[in-house]
């Protein structure tokens, strides 16, 4: 797979509690989640910036963009 | 063994009695619901026109979906009549064959102190639930400001799923674009103004605050070109918004023609709309509690653990003024609702007491979902010594601002941050001082949480 059909197969996530939006091209950088990394490598510990929920508390759900 | 208890299937309701699952599977769970239990996110309510979401589109379990899930009993479309905290019962009824003549007599029964069995028989469809433990997870109602005029009862507002749903219908029935007056420049009023732009409708916001978000940024900023407020409201104009700020609304009327409102302000200008949406701020829901006898202050008065002044009362969320702090917005309910399930898990029926957590509320910044200019805003504690200053100037992204409230010594007790600044929460949030006065620190000793019982 080309680097091209891989960043095209990057999604955005919203959280269901707050509607958060994760962007896994972007990533998080700022708390230490490198852009490209997908929410299932996201560790299971993390929380929601703007909620404080837990991500083993919820499913983040997938958004068209 | 008798259940655990929550008023109200909201935010704090359901969250609060999936936190309670994970530490106890086995005590029986009620909720009661006066909407029909349907669970879905409170903050998605502002941004859903944008893309097009129906009311069903935010719903992610039903009532019956999160029955199960919980193992709970959902009561749905039921009111409480009335809370008695001495027997420990809760009386309620559907809402649907309630009357109001019988709901005081059952208010009378239970002032007067008639037996159980009696106030049964006479009124057939309440029921009433013994609890272990209560919750009231009540939230907050609207604000009205009394606006003369005859179409005064077409002011709408928003607060949960039924409001959105009947919002959007009427939106659905207006010629497009619509013409949306908004009163209340505050977090939500921006949000619906930049969710109503994005769906192509003409928005205008009228406040009696000079600015935008007027309770949450700072008026001005020394150092700046402008405030984050003003990027707010510029980035907001060049979606369509029009701001009618440091105005008030005087009247409205029905126009004699058509469907039309007409808007009058206090300066005289007119402006005609087609729906009109009030979001000038929420007052916790406390009459229930007070009619049971309950510490009202400006919400449900509780202490750090949530402890109302009813013993095996509790309030979390919107209704609730914990430590004399009313916490509006999600992240408090979730740091509250899981010391909270830990304090209604560690319930012994053998000796009816528990033990009591303290909640303790980290930092807690507060997003503005406005995708024309987003904004995260974390404000110093109430009554803070110290100014905001302007952090950078060198980006030469002008709409990424970035403000530190600043102690006389120099200490960052709040943060301000737009447009891409946002990314500079976590470190922001990594180098708050809390004081030690901070209400939100206060030691257990203070917080005044009664031990076992």
């Amino acid at each position: 797979m080309n680097t091209t059909a891989q960043s095209n197969d990057l999604k955005t996530w919203q959280c269901i509690v707050c509607g958060f939006i994760y962007d896994e091209e972007q990533g998080l950088p700022d708390e230490g989640i490198t852009a490209g990394t997908r929410w299932a490598d996201i560790p299971a510990d993390w929380a929601c910036p703007d909620c404080g929920v837990a991500k083993a508390d919820f499913d983040m759900v997938e958004i068209s963009v | 063994m008798k259940p655990l208890l929550i008023l109200g299937t909201g935010l704090a309701g359901y969250t609060l009695a999936r936190e309670f699952r994970k530490l106890d599977q086995t005590r029986p769970l009620v909720l009661v619901t006066a909407d029909d239990g349907s669970a879905y996110a409170k903050p998605n309510l502002s941004n859903a026109l944008a893309t097009d979401r129906s009311a069903e589109a935010l719903v992610q379990s039903d009532a019956a979906g999160m029955a199960t899930q919980l193992q709970a009993r959902v009561l749905t479309r039921y009111r409480v009549i009335a809370i008695n905290t001495e027997a420990r019962q809760v009386h309620v009824a559907p809402i649907d064959d309630l009357r109001d003549d019988i709901r005081e007599d059952i208010r009378e029964d239970i002032r007067q102190g008639t037996q159980k069995d009696a106030a049964c028989a006479t009124h057939a469809p309440v029921e009433i639930i013994d609890y272990a433990q209560l919750v009231l997870a009540l939230g907050a109602e609207p604000l009205r400001l009394p606006i003369a005029g005859n179409a005064a009862d077409h002011i709408r507002s928003v607060n949960d799923l039924e409001d959105y749903r009947a919002f959007r219908d009427a939106l659905s029935r207006c010629t497009a674009p619509a013409r949306v007056a908004i009163l209340g420049g505050g977090l939500i009023g921006c949000e619906f103004a930049n969710d109503l732009a994005i769906a192509g409708h003409a928005v205008q916001v009228i406040d009696i605050a000079p600015q935008a978000l007027g309770r949450l940024l700072p008026s001005d900023l020394p150092g700046a070109v402008r405030g984050p407020a003003q990027a707010l409201q510029q980035a907001l104009q060049q979606t369509g918004v029009q701001w009618h700020l440091g105005r008030s609304l005087k009247t409205i009327q029905h126009s004699a023609t058509a469907s039309t409102l007409e808007l009058q302000l206090d300066n005289g200008d007119s402006l005609e709309a087609d729906l009109v949406l009030s979001a000038v701020g929420l007052a916790p829901r406390t009459a229930l509690a007070a009619s049971a006898g309950l510490q009202i202050g400006r919400g449900i008065v509780t202490n750090q653990c949530l402890q109302t002044s009813a013993r095996h009362v509790y309030a979390l969320g919107d209704c609730a003024e914990v430590n004399g702090m009313l916490l509006p917005y999600v992240m408090p309910i979730m740091h509250g609702a899981r010391a909270l399930a830990a304090t209604l898990a560690s319930y012994q029926d053998t000796n009816d007491s528990v033990q009591a957590q303290s909640v303790h509320y980290p930092p807690m910044p507060v997003s503005v979902k406005t995708p024309a200019l987003p904004i995260t805003v974390c404000s110093p504690a109430m009554g803070s010594a110290g100014a905001w200053v302007a952090a950078s100037t060198a980006n030469a992204d002008t709409n990424a601002i970035e403000a530190h409230f600043l102690s006389p010594e120099g200490k960052l007790l709040g943060f301000a941050l737009t447009g891409t600044a946002c990314s500079r929460r976590s470190a922001l949030v990594r180098a708050l001082v809390l004081l030690p006065g901070d209400a939100l620190s206060s030691s257990d000793v203070r917080s005044g949480c009664s031990g076992p019982g």
